[in-house]
């Protein structure tokens, strides 16, 4: 029962009061907010999602190795862990990416453009590495992994509902596009750091 | 409509376009997640800029070299696995005082004795608190772009170069013009040094005013490039003056 509860308190925190692009800035980038239509941000968010999960399930017994044989260096275990958090990852990915190419091909040619904005979004390092940082059991980083993917995809939902009634306004030309989108964001963020009431530690 | 003179300034300004033309984070929109959260101390931002410029330039010129003989995802995954690789060698080379550390505090602070002539650039007091924004450094978008533009395209290798020191400045650039904002309108302080200051904001501190402050940078830099960009189209397209007609 204690797993449950904390598994689905850390994806609640994940997805609203450490929203990985409202309160931590994670994954923001021109590309992501101005993706074109709400399937392909779906795809996106579950895609980045499930990419989360499945470093996190390999990573998990490469970070019990690390601390069981870490003596001290001078890189300290948060490096350690970001090295090998970043090895996972690309591991997942290349596997997914070799997979559905192989088995799935349809799939993979309609999400081939996705796939570059996963490989080099931070969402999901920064989700991981937050996760360490807090030291949560693995239940907890999984929760904060599936949390942390739902919150972006939420979030990008959001933005680009934000995007079309923005575009309905009149907006002066030096605002047109980023700018106006990145205020939008700020006020969002604000809202949620009024919630929190603090700011987050890096 | 002749735009010679747009064509060469363009031209011109290939070598420097990540300074400003091209500015990574106020005209691309990449590398935002350190913009608004790198950015609430000079120092901080520096240290970020330092770090970025150290892994961004060598993967660059990686990529330019094995990206023809590779699938594009595979370099870009080389190329962000030696962007972390050079990352962690600075943090673990990291010393307990630095260049910029000592010019900063001017003849205040003097140089330990077992130190070297040239100090690392950086140092741990200030690669410690970009947290986890460090290890993030090697999946940053700035990398994503420029190696896939210099693996795709047939470039000179002095170009892969160059794009990589001009964009690493104009990253430096965006970072310290928000970071210095920020300080000095959160904490009346720059680089650690009080400044007086009639306003002082709290909420400059927090994430959402990197936001807003990035927002209102990005507006001015495109309200001013489309100022030079104009001015430069109407040099060699002046419109003929009416006649004035007597009656």
């Amino acid at each position: 029962m204690n797993l449950f509860v904390s598994f689905f308190t850390a994806a609640l925190t994940a997805a609203v009061l450490e929203n990985a692009i409202f309160a931590r800035g994670l994954g923001s980038s021109k590309d992501v907010f101005m993706l074109s239509s709400v399937r392909r941000t779906v795809w996106l968010g579950g895609f980045l999602t499930v990419y989360s999960l499945l470093a996190v399930l390999l990573a998990w017994p490469v970070f019990l190795l690390i601390r069981s044989v870490y003596h001290g260096s001078r890189l300290s275990l948060q490096n350690l862990y970001s090295v090998a958090t970043l090895v996972c990852l690309f591991i997942v990915f290349a596997c997914l990416f070799l997979i559905t190419r192989a088995f799935f091909p349809k799939l993979h040619y309609q999400l081939l453009d996705l796939f570059d904005l996963v490989l080099y979004n931070c969402a999901a390092l920064g989700a991981i590495l937050t996760a360490l940082r807090y030291g949560y059991d693995f239940t907890t980083t999984l929760g904060f992994a599936l949390g942390s993917g739902i919150g972006y995809t939420a979030t990008l939902l959001l933005v680009r509902e934000g995007r079309r009634r923005i575009a309905l306004a009149e907006v002066p030309r030096a605002f047109r596009g980023m700018p106006i989108l990145l205020l939008y964001i700020g006020i969002f963020s604000l809202a949620i750091y009024g919630v929190v009431g603090h700011q987050l530690p890096t | 409509m002749n735009l010679s003179n747009l064509k060469n300034h363009r031209r011109r300004s290939r070598w420097a376009e990540g300074i400003l033309s091209k500015n990574p984070v106020f005209v691309l929109g990449l590398a935002l997640p350190f913009a608004v959260m790198i950015t609430d101390t000079l120092k901080q931002a520096a240290a970020i800029s330092v770090l970025f410029a150290i892994s961004l330039i060598p993967s660059v010129l990686l990529a330019y070299l094995i990206g023809k003989r590779l699938p594009e995802w595979v370099m870009l995954i080389t190329s962000s696995l030696f962007s972390m690789a050079i990352i962690m060698s600075c943090v673990a080379i990291s010393s307990p005082v630095s260049t910029l550390q000592v010019v900063g505090q001017a003849a205040a602070v003097p140089p330990p004795e077992a130190a070297n002539v040239l100090f690392p650039l950086i140092d741990q007091a200030m690669v410690d608190p970009l947290g986890i924004y460090s290890s993030i450094l090697s999946v940053n978008t700035v990398l994503c772009f420029l190696c896939r533009r210099h693996a795709r395209q047939k470039q000179r290798p002095i170009l892969a170069l160059a794009d990589g020191f001009s964009y690493s400045l104009g990253f430096a650039l965006a970072l310290c013009l928000i970071a210095a904002v920020r300080e000095l309108l959160g904490v009346n302080q720059l680089w650690g040094f009080h400044i007086p200051f009639p306003i002082r904001l709290a909420g400059m501190q927090m994430a959402f005013s990197g936001f807003i402050v990035t927002a209102l940078f990005c507006a001015l830099f495109r309200a001013v490039k489309r100022a030079v960009g104009g001015s430069y189209y109407r040099r060699n397209n002046r419109r003929p003056e009416k006649e004035v007609s007597m009656p």
